[in-house]
């Protein structure tokens, strides 16, 4: 899309690809070293045999060409703004341990627990502001209310404006989950945007993202900019959304070529932050015994520290605090809250590598 | 069970923002507490300077938050504003010294005016088309015109007494405030459950109160 978006640009201000030809480029051969190490290391197959256990070291090696080639070019005019996207784009991958974070799945990876995403209708709202029949002038503050999320001033608009209209307006702060969209479709209007959302929804169910994902009519994001579904992802321990974007199909019209466009912002900082302050819960597996078990316990507590296990052992008097095993003299349990079950020889040896019974 | 930070305004809204909560059934220690955390049975209530609470709320240090709706118009902050608590009236207004009233009669008179709303009253005079130079002050407004710091005021009246002890006459109403609830946009949606509650609650005292 930016790639897009800059020849559009261009071509709006009459410039041509030919002159990209003039360019005094030096050293054109370094990003083209630079593209080979990343394919290397990002091959769909995996890294090539002897790279393997190097990526970083490659990845790392394939900035510092590119960071070589803008530096040996510093002299043409723009390469400083290139130079800077560079270095965000980088600061960004190094500090997610080699991931853009562009996804829910992303988010998780970088490590953010219990990210959420939302997805909203630019042309749900505009419809509902339009169903409730204002004049001009109060139709325009209601909009602007809406958009400052100021829902008393919105109250105040909205009186003698159908009830269920004004209902939907006033309840969009809580307007998400499985309901938002059954009740978003019994009132008639905005069928389009609707029928929308259930697309995106239908066709992000094979990605099993149905916990992270909801659908939230609260995002609410610039209406003169976006044209249809709007996201935003929260995450607790942060005060603000970690990513915001959505559906902007007007925008590259005005640059004279018009075409659908979708997209989104990352606030790095902000998932770094909410990083910092998810605890990651230690995978402590918890053993306790009775005393005519004990030794064929600590026998094997033994082989499953010595299988790279964190075991934490103990007599069965202590009680379980989380999911664990118990040996007894009737035999071995996996205990979970108040339920448990038998696990027989070659489930303690599954457990050894690490799966959990 | 997640219990939410609020932050409640120190100065002239304190009190009733505390007889409101008490009246929503939101129950902690009785008598004086000069600690700016307190933890009460539902609630950690945090005393934040009202001009600093939005801060507070924006970035999520605070679930929610009670804040006058003029600070509300003074600075743009991403917060969910969602209840109108009724309490803590006032106006925000400009007002000249007495014997220069006249000035406001000449729409195209430029006028210095003194005010901790610095945002709000270039949004007046912008839209009222006069012309207007600002001088941002912190306190004590009604100073700035009578040592010819500034030539009127725009400011917060509730009685009018101020206004009047420092030879001051209102000539224009910029806005009408009273005491609003905040909701940080992640916690509702991260503690949604705690703040309908918080909300219904509250807008039920104040149906109570009035």
């Amino acid at each position: 899309v930016p790639l897009a978006l800059s020849l559009c640009l261009g071509w709006a201000r009459g410039g041509s690809l030919r002159n990209l030809l003039a360019a005094d480029l030096r050293a054109p051969w370094i990003p083209l070293l630079a593209l080979g190490l990343q394919l290397a290391i990002f091959e769909p197959t995996g890294p090539l045999p002897f790279l393997r256990g190097r990526e970083l070291a490659v990845h790392v090696a394939s900035y510092v060409v590119l960071g070589a080639f803008l530096w040996a070019n510093r002299h043409l005019p723009g390469v400083w703004l290139v130079a800077l996207g560079f270095a965000c784009n980088a600061a960004a991958i190094l500090a997610n341990g080699g991931l853009m974070p562009a996804s829910v799945e992303a988010l998780r990876a970088a490590g953010v627990a219990g990210a959420r995403l939302g997805l909203g209708h630019a042309a749900f709202l505009r419809a509902l502001l339009d169903g409730a029949g204002l004049e001009e002038e109060d139709r325009r503050a209601a909009q602007a209310a809406l958009y400052r999320k100021d829902f008393v001033t919105l109250s105040s608009l909205l009186e003698g404006v159908s009830p269920d209209i004004r209902r939907t307006l006033l309840d969009l702060p809580s307007l998400r989950g499985p309901d938002a969209l059954p009740r978003a479709r019994a009132l008639g209007v905005a069928e389009a945007a609707v029928d929308d959302l259930s697309r995106v929804l239908e066709a992000l169910a094979p990605y099993g993202v149905e916990e992270e994902v909801e659908v939230d009519l609260g995002v609410i994001r610039d209406f003169d900019y976006y044209t249809g579904v709007v996201l935003e992802a929260y995450a607790p321990g942060s005060g603000a959304p970690l990513l915001g974007g959505g559906r902007y199909d007007q925008l590259l019209e005005r640059f004279g070529s018009a075409r659908p466009a979708v997209g989104f912002a990352v606030d790095v900082e902000r998932v770094l932050a909410a990083c910092h302050r998810v605890p990651t819960p230690p995978r402590v597996l918890e053993v306790v015994y009775e005393p005519p078990a004990r030794e064929q316990a600590l026998r094997w507590v033994r082989r499953a520290r010595a299988a790279g296990l964190q075991v934490a052992a103990g007599p069965a008097s202590r009680g379980a605090s989380r999911p664990g095993l118990c040996f007894r003299g009737d035999g071995v349990w996996w205990v979970d809250g108040t339920s448990e079950r038998p696990l027989g020889p070659d489930a303690l040896e599954a457990l050894l590598g690490g799966r959990t019974p | 069970v997640s219990s939410l930070t609020l932050a409640v305004p120190s100065g002239r809204l304190l009190a009733d923002a505390v007889r409101l909560l008490r009246a929503a059934g939101y129950r902690g220690p009785e008598g004086e507490d000069r600690s700016l955390v307190w933890l009460w049975d539902e609630l950690t209530v945090i005393v934040a300077k009202p001009v600093d609470l939005l801060t507070y709320v924006e970035r999520g240090a605070a679930d929610c938050g009670v804040v006058g709706k003029d600070i509300l118009l003074e600075q743009a902050h991403e917060v969910y504003e969602l209840v109108d608590l009724g309490f803590g009236f006032c106006r925000g207004v400009v007002a000249l010294p007495r014997e220069r009233r006249a000035l406001w009669d000449n729409p195209r008179q430029h006028l210095r005016i003194a005010t901790k709303y610095p945002r709000v009253a270039e949004r007046f005079f912008w839209e009222q088309g006069r012309p207007v130079e600002i001088v941002e002050l912190y306190g004590s407004v009604e100073l700035a015109p009578r040592v010819g710091l500034s030539d009127g005021i725009l400011d917060l009246v509730m009685t009018g007494a101020t206004l009047q002890a420092n030879g001051l006459v209102e000539v224009a109403e910029v806005f009408r405030s009273t005491a609003r609830l905040v909701v940080n946009p992640v916690s509702l949606r991260t503690h949604s459950d705690a703040v309908s509650e918080l909300v219904r609650r509250l807008s039920r005292a104040r149906e109570a109160v009035r």
